[in-house]
């Protein structure tokens, strides 16, 4: 400290720091002087330009219309040129288009009206053709832009490893998500349109369709849309010819553009499209177990090409969809089983049961009239010892047919077991059930041409309750049983009646 | 397809000033409404002015963005219709850029009958080369495009990065975003510069039924003067200008030649 003071301070030429501070100060020293102070002006002068021009960082002015007025050695050598060719070129003119599609709307906008823009990412094109990844700040003043050039190889191609794991992470992310939010929406649905349109939700949002929708094969072969919106009359329709129905044969998936014009493969349904306002359609069959079950279908109102990733997700959507399908249609199946009878398709024992546990207090309720029929066949057991059991199954099948044809459309009719039936005329009492009883005699007398010479009739007895006071399905049920044993009893082929 | 409640005029930022005919101005990508403010305040004196943001620029409600609706400009198209059947415009003056004339005229073609006049300003139907026609671009190019729309983002990207190695999910960034100028969000920004550069609305041009004018810049590399005369050619009742400007934006960099050629031709 001491040492400073002593040594320093005094020395300090004053004079010179006025003349290396810019020398405005011409009035104050002699001409001598200012031979010295030009001198260290143009001194000056040199060092901006050489700080300008040798700067660590590209550097250019360019007018209002983009052309460049100066740029340092440092930016043209960066992009192997010389300053004097970069002169009267525009800046936007360096860059690759994808750098000017986002110079133009984004980097200039921001620009003019901000004033400056900073840290934005382009590329600048190199003499040798490859091009320089550069960050860019700029400002202006209205009258001419001054633009900061940074080149950042490196950090742009760390950062791009990084967008590119990124990426890979957000799609392989955004996939799992996908298949597991199906998966648990699928395992939700409780029929085939709830699964249906879950597909669509799922779809319009992973692949951002305007539409989709699902059309299932029903029984006869035809696609039936059962979720979601068909906007084009071109997918689906009963044609072999048609988009759905090619899909659904060929088992896989189709994309038609209407940019293919009169070149594609279905031009009926570039013209659907037009017609739609929709410019692709993209359609992937629904398989299960190698089999096709329906097609799901995407509508988009501008061109698209799928990547294949996105054509994986959706066929993997679509196995998990054709999967739960399947899974429901079996369980429809076991549902009707557990209430039908296997051999002749009517209700059983159990189903006809419940049916009057719930016929009985609403005849009560209502008192109207119901009648339970309990038929036993006569002569049958004798078909079954002596023409066998698939001829007495055939029989029982025939006779299944004929209480159904001798019946009214609301009436129920179950196989009770081995030979006997029932039947529940629902508002039906005395003369009425008696004429449909009469009817099924004549039926089942009709004999069956399996069992010639067999003489096969039906031994029948009803029931009838009036709705006047309250019956269990056991009373009214064993009621008709032991007036069908009564008919036996009085020589079979007969009905006898009770009334309850 | 709107869900009940919301209000157009929330959804698309829409600010109204001054009374008479109504000019409705559309922006293109990359910003918002705030690319009309050289142009607009010019007309504000006999001229009801209509400024709004597309549903994921600037301004608007980022809550109404649905990818599906917006992955054609026929989303935003709507909106529009939307927005001039809100109001109940008659005898409106269509001005858009960009992307946004593109926009404008799909909607002219849904309610022809609310427009008079439409002026577009650099619009390109298509950017990509196709056989036969010349938009200026590559699929590649538009690849490269995208990448740098990534890379330009990446400062964002990085707040999502602990995201993606497990960390739990950063503060919304929307409020950030929404502070900046011209801001967006980035994944919104990324699909509207696939859905504007990808486009093909050639085949609307022919459709155009109101009278219409084509403002073109000299020398534009993202709508090329062959562009604008192919949009004049196509729409029945039009004209062309040719400015004397370079770039892309001739409403910012020549705000008052815009502003004459608008009046010319309103008047």
């Amino acid at each position: 400290m001491s040492d400073s003071r002593a040594h320093g301070e005094p020395q300090h030429p004053t004079p010179r720091i006025a003349r290396t501070d810019g020398g405005r100060t011409d009035g104050d020293i002699g001409d001598g002087d200012r031979a010295e102070v030009e001198k260290s002006g143009g001194e000056t002068e040199a060092t901006f330009a050489r700080l300008f021009d040798q700067a660590p960082f590209g550097y250019l002015i360019t007018d209002n219309d983009d052309v460049i007025v100066r740029a340092n050695t440092t930016f043209a050598t960066s992009i192997g040129t010389a300053v004097g060719d970069l002169v009267g070129r525009r800046f936007r003119d360096l860059l690759p288009p994808g750098s000017q599609l986002l110079y133009e709307t984004r980097h200039l906008p921001v620009l003019r009206l901000n004033g400056s823009v900073g840290e934005v990412f382009l590329e600048v094109l190199n003499t040798s053709g490859s091009t320089l990844p550069v960050l860019a700040n700029a400002a202006t003043d209205g009258v001419e832009v001054r633009i900061g050039v940074l080149p950042a190889v490196e950090r742009v191609g760390y950062e791009q490893q990084l967008l590119l794991t990124q990426r890979t992470a957000e799609s392989l992310a955004a996939r799992v998500t996908v298949l597991q939010d199906a998966s648990s929406a699928f395992a939700a649905a409780i029929s085939e349109s709830a699964i249906a349109v879950s597909l669509v939700s799922i779809l319009e949002e992973t692949l951002t369709a305007s539409d989709a929708c699902v059309a299932l094969v029903d029984a006869n072969g035809h696609l039936d849309v059962v979720a979601g919106t068909n906007p084009i009359d071109g997918l689906i329709r009963d044609d072999r010819e048609l988009l759905g129905a090619n899909v659904v044969e060929f088992e896989k998936p189709v994309v038609v553009n209407t940019a293919d014009g009169e070149s594609s493969a279905y031009p009926w349904v570039v013209e659907a499209l037009r017609a739609a306002r929709l410019q692709t359609i993209a359609v992937f069959p629904i398989m299960h177990n190698a089999k096709p079950v329906g097609v799901v279908a995407a509508f988009f109102r501008r061109g698209r090409v799928l990547e294949e990733s996105e054509t994986e997700v959706v066929l993997a959507l679509a196995r998990q969809a054709g999967q739960v399908l399947t899974r429901l249609r079996v369980q429809e199946q076991l549902a009707f089983a557990a209430l039908h009878d296997q051999l002749t398709g009517l209700a059983n024992r159990a189903s006809i049961r419940h049916s009057l546990t719930v016929a009985l207090p609403a005849a009560l309720r209502m008192s109207r009239a119901l009648s339970v029929m309990f038929l036993d066949l006569d002569g049958f057991k004798a078909v079954n010892d002596k023409l066998g059991h698939h001829v007495g199954d055939a029989i029982l099948q025939q006779v299944a047919g004929r209480l159904h044809a001798s019946v009214r459309a609301g009436d129920l009719v179950a196989r009770y077991g081995g030979d006997e039936f029932v039947v529940v005329c629902a508002e039906t009492a005395g003369e009425e059930v008696a004429i449909v009883a009469a009817r099924i005699h004549e039926q089942i007398r009709a004999g069956f041409t399996e069992a010639e010479g067999f003489p096969i009739s039906a031994s029948i007895g009803i029931a009838v309750y009036t709705g006047q006071t309250e019956l269990s399905t056991d009373t009214i049920i064993g009621t008709a049983d032991a007036a069908m044993y009564e008919s036996k009893r009085l020589g079979r082929d007969r009905t006898t009646l009770v009334e309850l | 397809m709107r869900s009940p409640g919301v209000d157009v005029l929330t959804r698309n930022n829409v600010t109204i000033t001054g009374t008479g005919r109504p000019v409705v101005f559309a922006h293109g990508f990359g910003c918002s409404q705030d690319m009309w403010r050289l142009v607009a305040p010019h007309f504000a004196a006999d001229h009801q002015i209509i400024l709004f943001d597309h549903v994921g620029s600037g301004g608007s409600d980022l809550s109404a963005y649905r990818p599906g609706k917006y992955d054609s400009l026929d989303g935003y198209a709507d909106d529009l219709v939307e927005i001039v059947e809100r109001l109940d415009l008659t005898d409106a003056v269509f001005v858009g850029h960009s992307v946004g004339s593109i926009i404008g005229l799909l909607a002219a073609n849904q309610v022809p009958q609310r427009f008079s006049q439409i002026v577009l300003v650099n619009p390109s139907p298509r950017y990509v080369d196709t056989e036969g026609y010349t938009g200026g671009f590559s699929q590649a190019d538009i690849d490269a495009l995208l990448d740098s729309l990534d890379s330009n983002y990446f400062g964002w990207s990085r707040t999502i990065a602990p995201v993606i190695m497990g960390a739990p999910e950063q503060p919304a960034l929307s409020e950030e975003l929404t502070d900046s100028f011209c801001s967006t969000d980035p994944s919104i920004a990324r699909h509207f510069a696939r859905v504007t550069f990808l486009s093909d609305n050639r085949r609307d041009l022919d459709e155009v039924s109101v009278r219409t004018l084509v403002i073109q810049s000299e020398d534009d590399v993202i709508a090329p003067l062959p562009v604008g005369q192919y949009v004049a050619e196509h729409i029945a009742d039009s004209a062309l200008v040719v400015l004397p400007v370079s770039g892309h934006c001739a409403h910012l960099s020549a705000p008052d030649l815009v502003v004459d050629e608008i009046r010319a031709f309103l008047a």
